[in-house]
């Protein structure tokens, strides 16, 4: 590593690391936070943050990844890393880590009942309407509850959507589905195909998770999952898609599932 | 090289899913995260973690945001070395030894008159860049809703002030641009003065400041 600021660090001269290693890389902090947040104040603020993690200790965390014997991540790699890690904390800190999401509170008590017995506590339909249709007065019609739980399921698919107050950081949190398809038929697929993924080794799970479903470039999952290159990962999905359908025929669904 | 067609209905599950929490015991540290995406992660850890990996969906959620962000072009161009500054150490540099050593003598043998003016008290101060300089408004204008200022290269952010007549702060605010409006419940009342500065922030705690303009809101004068 022959970074100007390595030296200092080694010899102990904290205050000259730290300047050099801010002149080195305050361009790719900030264009990591400018990643994940939109707003000027955030973004002022948590570079503040970063800058205040990064120092501390007489600058322990840059001292730790220097100091790793094996083979290191690339300095850009590890600071976008903990620039990720930073803003995460500091959007949970200012906007709490327990609060429902936005598209919660903004339902009716009963949708709210029903995301909570539904998706929250994981209660069957019919569960979730008998729950309910004890507690109201006076009681719900199984019709009824059917719309309202259509609208939930609407809601759920449609999460996050224009409300991307986090700019990466929210797109990422909220992702969304472009296939066109039913809120309550994306949901009733999702348990299945779930079930059936958790079914996969480890290593086929992971090349679905990240070249299938993340859609991230076949060589970027290959460096990932120490595959020797892109052509092993298509054809690992590819012997995945084999077992999931085998999967689903085993336990009596549709292949059309896929 | 894509996912196959027939796969795409898995995407959907990116909906359906809950949002991933907070990060457990056993969650990747940054920096084994940082490895496992520059492949940098040596045989058995990369097992254990690749295998930590199709299980937890937080860890993978940080895996797939920093390859994505790694990939993006102004994060690219951030790692970019900076061009060399223009200043007067590289300028003595291109002049070469010849030149330098011409200069050196310069300085040695040319004749000095006697002077009884005393030596400065402390040298100028330095400074690594330009300061920011006041545009508008200046002297006496007709109105000023908005205060622009010349960039200066490699600020981060700005930071302006407007002071009255009697040197109370009337408004400050943050920019990253070089002008910025002020508030319709601000008045500025005409014929009075006022003055601001602008300072630009050049990295943690490194500010340069602008010298203070003065402006008067008078008839004379326009708009920027």
């Amino acid at each position: 590593m022959d970074e100007t600021w390595v030296a200092p660090l080694k010899a102990g001269d904290h205050d000259t690391a730290w300047d050099a290693f801010l002149d080195c890389h305050r361009r790719l902090i900030f264009a990591a936070i400018r990643h994940y947040a939109t707003d000027h104040d955030d973004i002022m603020d948590i570079f503040a943050r970063t800058c205040e993690l990064l120092r501390e200790d007489e600058l322990r965390r840059i001292r730790a990844f220097v100091a790793q014997q094996v083979q290191r991540a690339k300095v850009s790699t590890w600071l976008v890393t903990v620039v990720r890690h930073i803003t995460v904390d500091w959007y949970r800190a200012r906007d709490g880590r327990h609060r429902p999401p936005a598209f919660v509170s903004a339902m009716t008590p009963q949708q709210r009942a029903i995301h909570q017995h539904v998706f929250v506590l994981g209660h069957s339909h019919i569960a979730c309407y008998e729950a309910l249709r004890a507690a109201a007065t006076p009681p719900m019609t199984f019709s009824s509850f059917q719309v309202a739980l259509r609208e939930v399921y609407a809601l759920v698919a449609q999460r996050g959507r224009g409300a991307h107050r986090h700019g990466g950081l929210d797109a990422e949190l909220a992702p969304e589905s472009d296939s066109g398809a039913e809120p309550s038929e994306l949901m009733e697929r999702g348990v299945v195909l779930e079930q059936a993924l958790a079914s996969l080794a480890p290593e086929a799970r992971l090349v679905v998770e990240l070249f299938v479903i993340e859609e991230l470039p076949a060589r970027e999952v290959a460096r990932i999952a120490g595959l020797p290159n892109a052509k092993v990962v298509y054809n690992t999905a590819y012997r995945a898609l084999t077992a999931l359908r085998a999967w689903l025929q085993a336990h009596g669904y549709s292949q059309e599932l896929l | 090289m894509k996912p196959p067609d027939e796969m795409r209905r898995l995407t959907d599950l990116r909906a359906t899913r809950p949002i991933p929490q907070d990060p457990g015991p056993d969650c990747l540290a940054p920096e084994t995260i940082a490895q496992l995406v520059d492949g940098a992660l040596p045989g058995d850890a990369r097992l254990a973690a690749t295998h930590h990996l199709a299980q937890c969906a937080v860890c993978r959620r940080a895996v797939v945001s920093v390859t994505r962000a790694m990939a993006e072009p102004a994060i690219a161009e951030s790692m970019a070395p900076l061009p060399p500054r223009s200043g007067f150490a590289p300028r003595l540099k291109q002049l070469g030894g010849v030149a330098a050593i011409a200069a050196v003598l310069l300085i040695y043998l040319w004749p000095v008159a006697p002077s009884d003016a005393p030596t400065p008290h402390r040298a100028a101060p330095i400074t690594a860049a330009p300061a920011p300089m006041g545009l508008w408004p200046s002297g006496t204008v007709a109105e000023a809703r908005t205060l622009h200022w010349a960039p200066v290269p490699g600020a981060m952010r700005y930071r302006v002030t407007l002071f009255d007549s009697g040197g109370a702060v009337q408004h400050e605010v943050a920019s990253l641009d070089t002008s910025i409006a002020l508030p319709a419940s601000l008045p500025l009342i005409p014929g009075r003065r006022y003055w601001w500065t602008v300072q630009a922030m050049l990295g943690a705690n490194r500010w340069v400041s602008s010298s203070l303009v003065e402006f008067t809101i008078g008839s004379e004068a326009g708009t920027p």
